[in-house]
């Protein structure tokens, strides 16, 4: 009695401890995962809606999902979610292992659903009502292990397996395959009813491809493929966990007549559970594009940027340094939201033209939302609405779920365009918003705009104005005298500091030249920003007839002419570039002389 | 016993009440203002076999009732919430009623409010004599922009609300699939295309599925737009190269041009394509092909070709038609225009005879041939007996109306429109009676009134059928992504 209430203890102090690892590791290497999850998912409180949902297969595993991510930018409520979730495995792992083998000496085994779906957890393109199934069917397979009676076995099996189907999608074949398993190796002769619910669930799969055509393909129906992106296929490593629990049934069965056993080997045995548990969470988080640093700075780059953190942004890109072009774009957008980018733009990273206007031709979905702040950020409401629409498109896609990020982001544009049209459908987008218990607040506030008669706020209204001088960068190839007709605001100064510096990225200095000749001395550009007058040094040495044209301030100048005399002093120094990356590394000469 | 008396009184009460009070309702007062219904079904014309046309009253979310009334007979439908939602035996029973009293549903709308009961002046819904095709079928996208992350091809069952997909993009790894097109409206004889995945152009016929590889060393690149000859034997189809570009500062958001366009004409039994010089010039951009009903007209549009995309505002389409001699496989030497952009100074496209070959419909822009996206685009329509333009006042708005078709019967169009908030397509339908006489259009009507509210797509070329496609949309696609398609050969005019 003594030695159960101390295992039940023990078990219990395990399980607590367990949680609060896996919640304190998630909340401090994978905090700004939750959030990322949050923004392209929106949970409605509306009946049409959840109805949708539940005549999906699958439904009411994505409904408990999509009713939990939407707390997700709160801190901590991930990694809390995620550990609950964890833990319920576990312990209805535990439970089955008992209950088939009470007797076996397999503390930890129980530890292997878990380790196999641990890095699962942050896979961006994982979608947690696979977990919410998999507990759902570890339930299933529980509440089954303790019926009796083979008729009833046959009756409740059945009704399980549909049942799951339903709620849970194709995790009703783990269960199938469990229960199988179990029967087969514990009585031989009376397994085929398995057939019974393995041939009602193949029917209810096909049903739903052929009949109803809820999926699309035989994948979808009977592979936990269904709680993956629906346009990707995940790594083998993702199937593993649907795996281990028939085996952990047969392992259980195999084991269950096990007698007592020598402590030094009872003690042996669980050393090398522990090793294979370990070794288990190795091979699952190896070599995860979705758990690399860059990844993970990426999200959190992106939280910033979401909540507007500009300083946060530049801290981050400054201490820890950038590691792609998507991180440069995110830094670039917060100088440009600082009115920095000017100014600023050479004293941090740059990797050329694709940190400042990706390529997105490929409709890259994942940079959507980042081109979308982007080209907010610069005045451009047409490109800034484009991508936003894609964005939230390919989340209906593949979440069945609007984004409430780029939603938020259409009503802004659409009040931004105006007229009937765009306030029509700016409130059609309101009213999915104030559906939600997060956006409802913000989502309210803008039907204010919903018409010509209440002031759009200032940023709003600047918005509305640059449109023109955006459509003058589009003709510029044309005829760069078109620039005369600019309509000046903060918002002018933004386009064209945007465009200049992509120049500069660039290096062509005679179409940078073309801008800065146009604009200079206008409200848009009253005077030179740092990097224009580096840059406009560099191009007067090939251009005399500029010199004296532009005001650049005598530091400036004097400071090239150290930057020339030095290089050219130390021309064949081979670490020229690191020498003078200390004195030099923020100017623009630095870049159009070292980056290539 | 006395005090189960007492209850029985009241519940025959209550019950005499109940039954009583269908009328109470309307005895409030009038209300001070006009009706205001979504969507607006007042005064429109329908067809006796159209689905229940459910609505909600605008500005209400209260207890409210709609009155049907034909003949001396009345049905009523109650709400909660404002949502009329009239049950399909009862809207049969309501149509069946109407259709022997004279044809028209008095519907008189009352509502609750905080002063209690209110009711509106009453509208009419009438029925027209002639049925509609029981089926449309129509693609489901999100609006422009070249986006698609999940689309499919669909048909509706108009006289209930059954939607079925022919074709879904998630079961054929989410390419893009577009342009359906059926041999006049028989829905065992049709075909669209496949792009980005498994790239092909399906084409069934009963239970046989072909796969077309429709680029040619000639052609520039697959056949879109496509159009059957009424025989089944060949479909006429554009070979263009189609951009889009955003336009930052217009109303028209996003402008979708070719670059260069030509119309051929696809041998179905032969695998071949054919066309002739005055279809396939470079002097000028041809496109949307469609055949006369009789089979020995293609019409088309041409348009002098511009420099793309700078001058794309100067691509004006004017209809023209040139003769076509199916058994022989040849085209006339000589192109009619029946409106000319030169003269009209504004853009047709997607010309479509109607089945009894009395009216050409088409859409007509102030430039380009991608009507959908130009706010400025409206329907019109020529009477080809007299060569007469018909008023189509009543079927356009002040948004975009563009992609149409006809129903069997020529007494019904069925066709798009932005007018519900400018950027997503619905589809309306609208009668046109004998004499070319064009009523109110109807919004295809959806089992719940909200329903467009929260539907994030776009209704795109929507086509009436005569029936069911019968073919399952998951052995269609499996067979696209099976089969490696026929190549087809190429043969111009001499």
């Amino acid at each position: 009695m003594k030695n159960t209430n101390l295992e039940k203890y023990s078990v219990s102090i395990f399980w607590a401890v367990l949680w609060c690892a896996i919640v304190l590791y998630m909340q401090i290497k994978h905090a700004f995962h939750f959030p990322y999850i949050e923004q392209s998912q929106m949970f409605l409180f509306d009946g049409a809606y959840l109805s949708d949902k539940l005549w999906q297969v699958a439904g009411v595993a994505t409904i408990i999902e999509e009713f939990f991510t939407q707390f997700f930018y709160l801190s901590y409520i991930g990694p809390i979610f995620v550990a609950t979730a964890l833990l319920c495995v576990g312990v209805l792992s535990r439970s089955i292992i008992k209950r088939i083998a009470p007797n076996a000496n397999a503390p930890i085994l129980w530890l292997i659903p878990i380790a196999l779906q641990i890095a699962t957890m942050v896979d961006y393109d994982y979608q947690y009502s696979g977990i919410i199934s998999y507990i759902m069917t570890a339930a299933a397979i529980r509440i089954y292990l303790q019926i009796e009676g083979h008729t009833t076995k046959v009756i409740i099996s059945s009704l399980l397996a549909l049942l799951l189907y339903w709620a849970a999608g194709p995790a009703a074949v783990m269960f199938i395959a469990s229960i199988a398993v179990y029967e087969l190796l514990t009585t031989p002769r009376k397994a085929y009813f398995t057939l019974l619910p393995m041939a009602l669930v193949a029917i209810a799969g096909w049903i739903a491809i052929y009949y109803i055509h809820l999926l699309g393909e035989v994948r979808y129906a009977f592979t936990p493929d269904l709680y993956y992106k629906p346009m990707l296929r995940p790594d083998t490593e993702f199937y593993f966990a649907w795996v281990a629990m028939p085996i952990i049934c047969a392992i259980s069965v195999l084991l269950r007549h096990r007698g007592n056993i020598a402590p030094m080997r009872k003690y042996a045995e669980v050393a090398v559970q522990l090793l294979l548990v370990a070794m288990v969470v190795n091979f699952s988080c190896k070599d995860k594009e979705y758990m690399h640093p860059s990844v993970t700075k990426f999200k959190e780059l992106d939280y910033y940027l979401r909540n507007e953190q500009w300083d946060d942004v530049l801290r981050l890109c400054k201490q820890q340094g950038v590691d792609n072009t998507l991180h440069i774009l995110i830094q670039n957008i917060a100088l440009i939201q600082t009115d920095a980018l000017g100014d600023k733009a050479f004293a941090y990273t740059q990797l050329g033209l694709e940190g400042i206007t990706m390529d997105w031709s490929d409709n890259n979905p994942l940079i959507f939302s980042i081109l979308s702040d982007l080209h907010f950020a610069l005045g451009n409401t047409s490109i800034a609405q484009e991508v936003a629409f894609k964005k939230n498109s390919e989340s209906i896609a593949v979440n069945h779920s609007y984004n409430p990020r780029m939603l938020k982001r259409l009503v802004q544009t659409n009040i931004i365009y105006g007229g009937e049209s765009g306030y029509d459908i700016a409130e059609k987008y309101i009213a999915i918003l104030e559906k939600s218990l997060r956006y409802r607040k913000w989502a309210t506030e803008q039907r204010a705009y919903l018409d010509d008669k209440t002031p759009l706020p200032t940023m709003m209204q600047e918005q509305r104005q640059n449109m023109h001088n955006i459509d003058l960068t589009y003709r510029m190839a044309e005829n760069f005298d078109l620039l005369y007709d600019i309509n000046h605001c903060n918002l002018s100064r933004r386009t064209f500091e945007h465009q200049c510096v992509g120049y500069l990225l660039n290096m062509d200095l005679e179409s940078f030249h073309q801008i800065v000749s146009r604009v200079y001395g206008t409200a848009t550009m009253p005077k030179l920003p740092q990097a224009f007058a580096e840059a406009l040094l560099i191009y007067s040495t090939q251009n005399k007839s500029i010199q004296g044209k532009y005001m650049i301030d005598e530091t400036t100048h004097k400071r090239f002419l150290e930057f020339q005399n030095f290089a050219a002093k130390n021309y064949n120094n081979r670490n020229l570039a690191s020498i003078m990356r200390k004195s030099y590394g923020e100017t623009y000469w630095y870049y159009y002389m070292f980056t290539k | 016993m006395k005090r189960h008396l007492i209850i029985l009184t009241l519940l025959i009460v209550y019950v005499v009440a109940l039954c009583g009070c269908s009328h109470s309702e309307e005895n409030g007062r009038e209300a001070d203002k006009p009706l205001a219904i979504f969507p607006d079904y007042m005064d429109v014309t329908i067809p006796a076999n159209i689905a229940p046309l459910n609505f909600r009253i605008e500005g209400h979310s209260s207890e409210a009732q709609a009155r049907f009334v034909t003949g001396g007979n009345s049905a009523i439908v109650k709400s909660d919430d404002s949502r009329i939602i009239i049950s399909a035996r009862k809207w049969r029973n309501i149509i069946s009623q109407a259709v022997d009293n004279g044809g028209i549903i008095e519907v008189v709308v009352s509502v609750k409010d905080d002063d209690g009961w209110m009711t509106y002046a009453p509208f009419k819904i009438n029925i027209a004599a002639e049925p509609i095709d029981s089926h449309i079928a129509y693609r489901l996208i999100e609006p422009g922009y070249e986006s698609w992350c999940e689309m499919g091809i669909y048909q509706r069952n108009i006289e209930s609300f059954e939607q079925k997909p022919i074709i879904e993009n998630s079961a054929a790894d989410y390419g893009c699939v577009n342009c359906h097109s059926f041999c006049g409206q028989n829905p065992d004889k049709m075909l669209f295309h496949m792009r980005q995945m498994h790239t092909g152009t399906i084409i069934t016929d009963g239970k046989k599925i072909e796969k077309l590889n429709t680029t040619t060393p000639e052609t520039r690149s697959p056949l879109v737009y496509p159009s059957w000859h009424p025989s089944g034997k060949y479909v006429a189809f554009t070979n263009n190269l189609t951009r889009l570009i955003n336009l930052p500062n217009d109303h028209n958001r996003v402008e979708v041009y070719d670059g260069a366009s030509d119309v051929v004409v696809y041998d179905v039994e032969r695998h071949e394509i054919i066309t002739s010089r005055n279809l396939f010039s470079t002097k000028y951009f041809e496109t949307f092909p469609t055949f006369s009903p009789d089979g020995r007209k293609l019409y088309f549009c041409s348009a002098d070709s511009v420099n793309m995309p700078n001058e794309f505002k100067s691509a004006k389409y004017s209809l023209c038609v040139i003769d076509f001699d199916a058994e022989q496989r040849r085209f006339g030497e000589k192109v009619d225009t029946l409106y000319s952009a030169h003269i009209g100074g504004r853009s047709v496209s997607f010309p479509r005879v109607s089945p009894d070959g009395r009216y050409m419909l088409y859409a007509l822009a102030d430039y380009g041939n991608f009507s959908i996206w130009h706010r400025d685009a409206d329907l019109k329509m020529i009477d080809l007996k007299t060569g007469q333009e018909v008023d189509m006042s009543a079927a356009n708005s002040d948004a975009a109306e563009s992609y149409h078709s006809w129903s069997s019967n020529s007494r019904w169009i069925l066709f798009n429109s932005r007018r519900v908030n400018g950027l997503y397509t619905h589809a309306y339908i609208a009668y046109v009676d004998s004499e070319g006489n064009v009523g109110k259009p109807f919004l295809l009507p959806q089992r719940d009134p909200d329903f467009y509210d929260r539907f994030m797509k776009s209704y795109n070329i929507p086509e009436f059928i005569t029936g069911e496609v019968k073919l399952n949309s998951y052995d269609i696609a499996q067979f696209a992504k099976e089969d490696k398609g026929i190549d087809l050969k190429f043969k111009m005019q001499e």
